[in-house]
């Protein structure tokens, strides 16, 4: 491709009418992703029939404004409510709402922002520069070393978050479980349907994100909710610089964390299937597991919500290694853009760079643009949105619960997803009063069908034969780390079970 | 016996007796192939079991439950569940108001102000711009 095709697309997506586009899907997706229950891919999914009179790159531009704008919106019901409104802001919540307790919330939103648009520009640049080669390097891990990664996900998941072991190792269990009903995707034979035909396909994602993640802390809080109305959020007037802004010193100071979160997103993002919710949980556990002060994590800790931002933000730019170079949609939002693609008549693949060179460059154009939105878009919004979201907790959560209800019935087709959706969010609250931790159960779910999958490639590439993983070194490895990591973060919860 | 061993002995009973009842009843057996439908399943199942068993010996931790928390959790389940069968049953724009209005009343929101926004404006609204601006149907 010669140099005058990527100067002329990159230029494209500066045209007027292209940012007008990426700052409107950045603004729509902000907003969706900030109402627990509507996320990106939804708004994406609706947005799709409203692209089809576009031409492409304004048309993609938009998608990929929703979809970055969504990330990070997502985080805001995650800081505030502690109601995440992406599975991928899950992890955020952890040490984002500590800080709302401690009336930093606008500090919290601050570091989420900037953690994401750090994030996402450092995947979009390596998509741009190394797209290819990385897609192909990727491409190189087998089913039996996808398994494997898979494996060790889990374990570090489930044996850093929550209170011991044994009850990460049942919540992963559980959500591998629910992620099994439905038809078998070896043999196509039913399972756990209870003579529920709507089972086929499984238990509804958006029934189950949104029922686990978002109705069921309503539930509690509501439960538990006694006297007068209060405020959703308390954001206290008269705050100093320090409570509610973040400054470069404290950016500074999360330089290595954002690199690492960018650098895992970026991987798992180029890895198909992964998605970012594990990469925000995998860089959250890389970095309380290599600070020097893990106890202050959950907490309100900074570095928390800036290693789980930047990763699951830079799965969004590396999404698109896959997707253009191969043509294989590595997630929910990648899928929904592989549609918009063929709607536009294009072919993602890997004579896209070679027919549509200027097409593919003014996307890239228009992702950088979308970052530089997101950040003006955000400082904006997190003023409007913490503003909206400061009403009472009756109007709040009722508004959620509604939205809620219409988004699962949109996403699913009928009432019987929304009663999925009350299903799990009972699930969700019997979980968090027994203090089992349910972010683990709602990875192992998504995570669930990839896995099965994987195992039953693997059992066929091993023959059945354990030893022909001398073959597979890195998935060895990966193997070994899973068991070290268990018995390590065993080992060490218990002593810090014991010294309390 | 504290009240998280008698969860957790719950727990192991349930999954028990998933592994051993709904299982074989709910899982058809294939006899080919490298795995089998019920692999996955039987690994979450012992994994459930043998972590259970673990915790129950060595778990030291003290849940607390409240009554009338779990009983407003109860009542609010309920609402929800009766709030979308009749949602589902007369349509959204006439029965997610009295949803929005119920689930106020029983957090105790009393301001009428705050009660016709939240009850009226916005299910009003969502239902407008679902139905008429993104043209997608809703009960």
């Amino acid at each position: 491709m010669d140099f005058a095709t990527i100067i002329a697309g990159l230029t494209d997506a500066l045209t007027p009418l292209n940012l007008l586009f990426v700052l409107a899907g950045v603004f729509v997706g902000q907003f969706v992703g900030a109402m627990p229950g509507i996320g990106p891919v939804m708004a994406m999914a609706i947005a799709i029939p409203f692209t089809f009179a576009l031409n492409p790159l304004p048309a993609i531009g938009f998608l990929v404004g929703v979809n970055k704008g969504g990330l990070i919106g997502g985080a805001i019901p995650a800081i505030l409510l502690n109601t995440p409104g992406t599975p991928d802001a899950a992890a955020t919540a952890i040490d984002g709402y500590p800080l709302t307790k401690q009336g930093k919330p606008l500090k919290a939103m601050k570091m989420a922002l900037y953690a994401s648009v750090t994030g996402d520009t450092f995947s979009d640049i390596v998509l741009i520069t190394v797209a290819a080669p990385l897609a192909i390097l990727a491409l190189q891990l087998g089913p039996v070393e996808i398994f494997a990664l898979m494996v060790f996900a889990f374990s570090l998941i489930s044996g850093l978050i929550g209170d011991s072991i044994s009850r990460g190792a049942i919540a992963t269990a559980l959500g591998l479980l629910a992620a099994t009903v439905g038809l078998d995707p070896e043999h196509s034979t039913p399972r756990f349907l209870f003579g529920m035909f709507q089972l086929y396909d499984g238990f509804p994602i958006a029934s189950v994100a949104i029922g686990s993640l978002a109705v069921s802390e309503i539930t509690l809080r509501v439960a538990r909710m006694r006297g007068k109305m209060r405020p959703a959020v308390v954001i206290p007037k008269n705050q100093t610089k320090d409570q509610k802004s973040v400054s470069f010193a404290e950016y500074w100071a999360c330089r290595f964390v954002l690199l690492r979160g960018s650098l895992i997103g970026t991987f798992i993002g180029a890895v198909p299937g992964m998605g970012s919710t594990a990469a925000a949980f995998m860089s959250y556990a890389s970095t309380k597991q290599t600070a020097k002060d893990p106890s202050s994590f959950g907490k309100g800790d900074l570095r928390g919500i800036a290693a789980t931002e930047s990763a699951n933000s830079s799965v969004a730019g590396a999404d698109f290694i896959p997707l253009l170079t191969l043509g294989l949609p590595g997630s929910a939002s990648a899928a929904i853009m592989i549609g918009a693609f063929l709607i536009q008549g294009i072919q993602p693949g890997p004579l896209l760079f070679e027919q549509q060179g200027q097409l593919v460059y003014g996307i890239f154009g228009a992702m950088i643009m979308a970052n530089a939105c997101n950040l003006l878009c955000g400082l904006f919004g997190l003023r409007l949105w913490s503003k909206l979201i400061t009403a009472p907790e009756s109007v709040v959560f009722s508004i959620a619960l509604v939205l809620c209800v219409t988004g699962v019935y949109l996403a699913t087709g009928g009432a019987f997803g929304v009663f999925v959706m009350i299903l799990f969010a009972v699930i969700g609250v019997i979980m968090t009063v027994l203090r089992y931790p349910l972010v683990v159960f709602i990875i192992a779910f998504f995570l669930g069908p990839r896995f099965e999958l994987s195992l039953g490639q693997t059992a066929t590439i091993l023959r059945g034969d354990v030893w022909n993983l001398a073959n597979h070194p890195v998935a060895v490895v990966l193997f070994a780390m899973s068991i070290f990591s268990i018995y390590w973060l065993g080992i060490k919860k218990r002593r810090r079970k014991a010294s309390d | 016996m504290t009240a998280e061993r008698i969860y957790t002995a719950i727990l192991v009973f349930l999954g028990l007796g998933f592994l051993f009842i709904a299982l074989p009843q709910q899982v058809e057996s294939v006899g080919y192939g490298r795995i089998v439908p019920a692999t996955v399943p039987t690994i979450a199942l012992w994994v459930i079991i043998i972590a259970g068993i673990v915790q129950f010996f060595t778990s030291k931790e003290c849940i607390e439950l409240h009554l009338a928390d779990s009983f407003r959790v109860i009542a609010f389940v309920a609402i929800l569940v009766v709030a979308v069968w009749l949602i589902e049953k007369f349509g959204f724009e006439y029965f997610a108001p009295v949803f929005a209005l119920s689930i106020m009343l029983f957090m105790g929101e009393r301001r009428w102000y705050w009660l016709l926004f939240a009850a009226f404006v916005m299910p009003l609204g969502i239902w407008f711009l679902v139905e008429n601006v993104l043209n997608r149907v809703l009960p």
